[in-house]
């Protein structure tokens, strides 16, 4: 358990090393939700009223780390695979999992810090006037959204697993995400059953719960960790699944290119 | 008795499904006594690297049985992955953007390596393969024979008693290769039990107590190298030096009474022929009367070297794809 507790903290560290040696994820975690944020927040105008232009900045935050989860933890393995890593890390007495869960929280490190630095934009550089009503109920919000960002590439990236092109085809997802959770538009404002898929969707849950303690509605929120939680756990678990059975596959039928 | 760490038993894997089936590894047993070095030698496609898979757990063998310092390669996964080190070189396998050290950190972590023995382990390692003042630079300058000594390096920190290699000194300049051999006989020198693959002969005959050679899948010689040799000397060499001969002429040797095989190298305008031929048939002069107007530079007959064993051996099989 100390070994494990300590394979993940090191690897955690060496990820995000490694993540900031690549302009692709600095691009995407850095400078991406700087400029969705500008572009939002020009947009609405300055007359816009400042509950809108709250919403959306953390809507801007969110996209912004959706696409730092898929170029991190989405094409992971891919990744992986490509640099001759995944053999050797499926060989190693760690489990997989474990490898896939530091660059998860690697992932959503960069995804917090692309939260925190889009609302501090928004607010000192821009001069939005942002209001959050209860930013107690903000917090646990946020770490909702990474986890289930992290946790939702995470099982893009063992279901694309058998593509060589995963990363191609996990880009695919990038701007239904955007509307799927409501960070784009507001669910809300879309037809009913952009509603019912989003139910599916954790950090959909994630961007509700936000917009929730944006306007102080605390059992909104509530409801919402609940459900973001539940939905999230459910990722994890079939991510598991999936990666035990991914590696059952190819040690029995050598069906998973390993290099 | 002595114990063997590796144990090869009846060894089958089968690939793909109905019309498509094709047998990487068929049958083979063979096993590698504690301390011991190795060698499976094999042309492309031998099922080589298919033999090792199995033993590093990354592939279950379609029958038959293999196991390591007495562990199951199905069964007892997680203890044969602590059991063993693993080298598959090529130019990849490490975050290039990171240093040596900082890989090695990573792969320590992801071996369960304590940290207070990493500390005193990972300077051992790098400065054992020659690259303790490149540990903190990033990999991604690192030549080819240093990545290869990294890989060897990074197969040890968890200090296992067996160590499997494949090819580990293919695509290294000569001094880098000589460097690498030099590495890989101390192992077995302190005890470590090293199983290695290769296509270099010289290499196999100076570094390895035993060997197995395979061919399509199958075992077809084992023993020490020169039991290997002793197999194949059921054949002598001769060898012509001729120029700007016919390659068809020279097809014709293969027709002559007593030749088992004949292998050409072409250098510039000059030909290097080998021809094999059974032991009691003296086919020199029908070698040159079928030749006929080539002109025949030098003629030697010699006893075969493991390389013209393994080339015997595997020509006999059909293996060389």
């Amino acid at each position: 358990m100390r070994a494990r507790s300590r394979f993940l903290i090191i690897a955690w560290l060496f990820h995000l090393r490694q993540m900031a040696t690549v302009r692709i994820y600095i691009f995407d975690s850095v400078v991406l939700p700087l400029v969705l944020a500008t572009i939002a927040l020009r947009m609405a105008g300055p007359s816009a009223d400042p509950a809108t232009l709250t919403s959306l900045t953390f809507g801007a935050a969110v996209m912004g780390m959706w696409a730092a989860a898929l170029s991190g933890t989405g094409g992971a393995i891919s990744r992986m695979r490509s640099m001759a890593l995944l053999e050797p890390i499926v060989a190693a007495p760690t489990p997989l999992a474990a490898a896939l869960a530091a660059n998860a929280l690697a992932s959503a490190s960069l995804g917090l810090y692309s939260l925190v630095a889009t609302v501090l934009w928004a607010k000192f550089g821009l001069k939005a006037p942002i209001e959050i009503a209860s930013p107690a109920l903000l917090v646990p919000a946020f770490v909702l959204t990474v986890v289930a960002t992290a946790a939702l590439g995470v099982t893009l990236s063992v279901s694309l697993v058998m593509f060589r092109r995963a990363q191609s085809v996990s880009n695919l997802f990038e701007y239904p995400f955007w509307i799927f959770t409501g960070a784009m538009v507001p669910i809300t404002l879309l037809p009913a059953w952009f509603d019912s898929v989003s139910w599916f969707i954790g950090p959909a849950w994630g961007m509700k719960a936000i917009r929730s303690a944006a306007v102080g509605d605390a059992s909104a929120v509530g409801v919402a960790l609940l459900a973001g939680f539940a939905v999230t756990a459910a990722y994890w678990t079939v991510s598991m699944l999936l990666l035990r059975s991914m590696e059952r596959l190819a040690r029995e039928r050598a069906a998973l290119p390993l290099s | 008795m002595a114990r063997m760490d590796i144990e090869v038993k009846n060894l089958v894997r089968v690939y793909g499904r109905g019309a498509t089936q094709r047998r990487a590894v068929d049958k083979i047993s063979f096993g590698v006594e504690k301390g011991k070095l190795f060698g499976i030698l094999g042309p492309n496609g031998a099922g080589k690297t298919t033999t090792i898979k199995i033993l590093l757990t990354t592939l279950l063998p379609t029958s038959g049985s293999a196991s390591i310092m007495g562990l199951d390669v199905v069964k007892d996964v997680k203890h044969v992955r602590r059991a063993i080190g693993y080298v598959l070189g090529g130019d990849k396998g490490f975050y290039d953007r990171l240093t040596a050290r900082q890989n090695m950190t990573y792969f320590c972590d992801l071996y369960e390596v304590p940290y207070r023995v990493q500390r005193k382990r990972i300077p051992e390692l790098l400065e054992m393969t020659g690259l303790d003042d490149r540990g903190k630079d990033k990999v991604e300058t690192f030549s080819r024979g240093m990545r290869q000594r990294l890989h060897i390096a990074r197969s040890l920190v968890h200090d296992p008693q067996v160590l499997i290699l494949d090819e580990p000194t293919n695509g290294i300049d000569p001094v880098g290769a000589r460097e690498v051999r030099e590495l890989v006989t101390t192992f077995s020198d302190s005890g470590k039990t090293v199983l290695l693959t290769t296509h270099h002969m010289q290499e196999a005959d100076a570094m390895c107590d035993r060997l197995v050679v395979i061919s399509s899948g199958r075992l077809i010689a084992e023993g020490a190298p020169r039991d290997v040799k002793r197999l194949a000397s059921s054949s002598r060499v001769t060898e012509l030096v001729t120029t700007g001969a016919d390659p068809n002429r020279l097809a014709k040797l293969n027709g002559i009474e007593g030749v088992l095989s004949v292998r050409i190298e072409t250098a510039g305008v000059q030909q290097i022929v080998q021809v094999h031929s059974a032991v009691g048939i003296d086919c020199a002069p029908a070698i040159v009367r079928c030749l006929d107007s080539v002109e025949i530079e030098g003629m030697t007959i010699r006893e075969p070297t493991l390389e013209d064993a393994y080339v015997a051996l595997v020509s006999t099989h059909g293996g060389f794809t």
